[in-house]
């Protein structure tokens, strides 16, 4: 289980910031402050209650890489996180660069009672077989978690995993370098490893991750509607010490917290 | 600036005219009616017969997918070239509601489309 309350929300946010330091791509979403929050993409107006759209979240790693929703249809709703509600909802994250590096980590603090496929987070498309160094996580079904990375030359590898609580903090790894089954892509449930359930595997690619925009709540195919809620979202592009993984978990496991039980 | 919640489906057909007035209206119109929707009662990955917006909009805007003549006017005036008929004939083919969308697809016996490429491998 993963320890909290050990720092406070701040301090933890701060720690989780350094982890940015030099430059390493990613963003960093806390979803259930409303003041880290705008309504509108152009980031004019705060969310200031219950209710109110999400039109851009503030990325507080320090590179600026604010996601945003334009169609004020497709903006997830502040209800002390973000609610998406599965038909149109989400937030893309501006193209960032994740080429000068071959392992990404996604940490989601998620909830979702649906049982429809739906993406919680995705870099470029991973259904092209020409997006190398795509990278996505998604519930697969009630039952199901499901990661998979592409490859240069159109491989795929994609992982299933059991699901068990929610809502959940969520930590994917993806490791385009590693040749070796069940270390290229692994994922933590609440700071717990699972094992794989399910593998589809080709032969890896020498790959670094790609240089696109991030799908907030959807694939890029503009399917796979996120149906729940989102209170925190982190990305980042490079390897983690297992601590720094912890930390960025304990952060995610704080904003949980905002999500219904 | 007042908003209003609305679920609106329209058929596939005039899916182009919806999204070209959406656009030309506001900025916050550019994307809308990407989300595919087709029968519940067929495959989730058929092609979709419908699509769909929901969630907050300006309210001024809430009323014109419910006359033809009001989008028509509101769409010249938005520098869209199209008809009166046009118009009239996406209003016929356009479901609005203020129920949340699952309840507005339940209604017209519809679900969210997924492409087969979505379904890469089944446990």
């Amino acid at each position: 289980m993963i320890l909290g309350g050990m720092f406070g929300a701040s301090q933890l946010e701060a720690q989780v910031r350094r982890l940015f330091a030099g430059g390493v791509p990613g963003f960093q979403l806390d979803l259930i402050h409303a003041s880290n929050l705008y309504q509108d993409a152009a980031r004019t107006t705060l969310v200031a209650a219950n209710g109110d759209p999400i039109g851009s979240p503030t990325d507080l790693s320090g590179n600026d890489n604010h996601p945003t929703q334009g169609t004020s249809t497709s903006r997830p709703t502040f209800l002390g996180y973000a609610s998406h509600d599965g038909a149109d909802d989400y937030l893309v994250a501006p193209v960032i660069d994740f080429s000068s590096t071959s392992k990404i980590t996604i940490v989601a603090a998620v909830k979702t009672a649906s049982a429809a496929q739906q993406m919680v987070a995705e870099l470029g498309n991973v259904a092209s077989s020409s997006n190398a160094g795509a990278v996505g996580l998604q519930f697969a079904s009630t039952t199901r978690y499901r990661t998979n990375l592409r490859y240069s030359g159109g491989g795929l590898d994609q992982y299933d995993f059991a699901r068990s609580v929610s809502p959940s903090v969520l930590s994917a790894t993806y490791d385009f370098a590693s040749t070796v089954s069940d270390s290229k892509l692994t994922l933590r449930e609440d700071g717990v490893a699972i094992a794989a359930s399910s593998k589809s595997e080709s032969s890896p690619v020498a790959t670094t991750g790609a240089n696109n925009a991030v799908q907030i709540g959807r694939r890029a195919t503009s399917t796979l509607y996120l149906n729940g809620g989102l209170a925190g979202l982190t990305m980042i592009g490079r390897e983690l010490l297992a601590s720094e993984l912890a930390l960025i978990e304990r952060y995610n496991n704080f904003l949980k917290t905002g999500l219904p039980a | 600036m007042t908003n209003a919640f609305r679920t609106m489906i329209i058929e596939a057909v005039v899916a182009p005219l919806a999204r070209t007035i959406a656009a030309a209206l506001s900025p916050a119109g550019v994307g809308m009616f990407v989300s595919g929707l087709v029968p519940a009662a067929g495959p989730a990955d058929a092609e979709p017969t419908h699509y769909v917006s929901t969630g907050m909009i300006d309210a001024q805007f809430a009323p014109l997918l419910q006359d033809g003549a009001a989008l028509h006017a509101a769409a010249v005036a938005a520098g869209v070239d199209c008809t009166l008929e046009a118009c009239q004939d996406l209003v016929a083919r356009a479901y609005v509601s203020e129920l949340p969308p699952f309840e507005a697809f339940a209604d017209l016996e519809l679900q969210l489309h997924q492409p087969a490429d979505d379904m890469l491998v089944e446990a």
